[in-house]
């Protein structure tokens, strides 16, 4: 009776953590891509690499994407591979975070590892998950790779805050919405925090700055 | 002093007092007996047996529940840390961009959420949830309130600092991109969702 009870209470504990647990196992109905984004999650978790992006495509793939069960494989497979790429190009001890914005940032046509490393040797101790968002987001907007990263390493250089990185990206985002050229937006913008960022270091004063704040891109 | 140490009269009686009786053997003998005869039932006895387990009952029934409250409280904990409070980002989708924000820096302060706004402007829908890679694409995770004039949905979500790609899903099967927001498509997927970029000043 007295052990009826602790087990019980073990079931009902065991049993609250499968329920959470499968929130973030997402299961499709082919059992063979099942099995296999099982392997997956496994050997990245065993790698040592955050496994919720991986999770998080999974989920995306079903429930926005709607796409088959080998596709979804394939996709876990492909940022699974982005994952151990970002790590190794942010190293030498990349955090979480790093590693999955290394990762998005992978994702987005023409950003290389080469990219990576050059943001992780401008700012070798601070957290690079920012600065690898404005750069992924300006690639994607058109901006080439290389002015991209050049860019965001200026910006790392001069004491830029993310909050600051975070307004660039925004209003090149605005810009191009607008139909700037992404390019020319970039530069413009570029310039208006070179006015308030001093050579040396960052200022505050560029996050209120006029255009600069992150309030995001204006519906044109 | 009491008067009792100074008058040798009272002193003898309460002495006297105090002595005890000789002991009466039979009587002891006999008050042995009646015990031995009249010792404790065995109902009495079954009442004692029935009482350890009830303590072990407890014992048992409290190690049950903190093993359960302990591993759900060490599950839970990841989840519900991230929910701290912090001042609030609006998302670019929001029509009217207020944004307050504390100034912290480095490495440990990056690994915080940063609570984000996110508005949907949609008169019309019944339920809006906003779905992105910070929830875990989780449809029903994130319902989003509608606003008192009705015409869009809001909600704050703890995100953490860099790119994120989201969407709004309307009346629990449509999904929506935030019009006002940038797109990107998905590499591997080939669909498109919006962008947000979260920082810390």
């Amino acid at each position: 009776m007295s052990r009826r009870a602790f087990t019980a209470g073990l079931a009902i504990s065991m049993f609250a953590f499968g329920a959470i647990g499968a929130q973030s196992a997402p299961r499709i109905a082919d059992p063979d891509a099942n099995a296999q984004l099982t392997s997956i999650v496994s050997a990245t978790r065993d790698a040592g690499l955050p496994i919720e992006p991986i999770l998080s495509k999974v989920q995306y793939a079903i429930v926005v994407a709607h796409a088959p069960g080998p596709r979804i494989v394939a996709a876990a497979r492909a940022i699974a591979s982005r994952l151990e790429i970002a790590r190794d190009a942010l190293a030498p001890q990349p955090n979480a975070l790093d590693i999955t914005a290394g990762a998005d940032a992978l994702g987005v046509p023409g950003v290389e590892p080469k990219e990576l490393r050059t943001v992780r040797a401008a700012s070798p101790k601070q957290s690079v998950a920012v600065p690898l968002g404005v750069l992924a987001q300006l690639v994607s907007n058109g901006v080439t790779p290389s002015k991209a990263t050049a860019s965001v390493i200026d910006l790392i250089k001069r004491g830029a805050s993310p909050d600051q990185m975070v307004a660039l990206g925004n209003n090149v985002n605005s810009d191009v919405a607008s139909g700037e050229g992404a390019t020319k937006a970039l530069d413009v913008r570029m310039r208006g925090l070179n006015a308030v960022l001093a050579p040396g270091g960052g200022s505050a004063a560029a996050a209120a700055a006029p255009g600069l704040s992150s309030s995001g891109p204006k519906k044109p | 002093m009491t008067n009792s140490d100074n008058d040798p009269v009272l002193r003898r009686a309460i002495d006297d007092l105090r002595r005890l009786p000789p002991l009466d053997s039979e009587a002891v003998r006999r008050v042995v007996s009646a015990a031995a005869v009249a010792r404790v039932s065995p109902a009495e006895d079954d009442d004692m047996i029935v009482a350890r387990p009830r303590r072990s009952l407890t014992v048992w029934t409290v190690a049950g529940i903190a093993a359960a409250a302990a591993i759900v409280g060490f599950t839970l904990h990841g989840v519900w840390t991230s929910h701290s409070p912090a001042p609030v980002n609006v998302a670019s989708s929001a029509p009217a961009a207020t944004k307050l924000q504390t100034v912290d820096r480095g490495r440990e302060n990056d690994a915080l959420p940063v609570p984000q706004q996110f508005v949907f402007e949609n008169a019309r829908a019944h339920r809006v949830s906003i779905v992105g890679d910070f929830n875990g694409w989780g449809a029903s995770k994130t319902p989003m309130v509608h606003t008192p004039d009705g015409t869009s949905w809001s909600v704050i979500v703890p995100v953490m600092p860099g790119r994120h790609i989201y969407g709004f899903m309307v009346d629990d099967s449509v999904f929506t991109l935030d019009p006002r927001a940038p797109k990107s498509r998905d590499v591997d997927l080939g669909t498109e969702g919006s962008v947000v970029i979260v920082g810390r000043p």
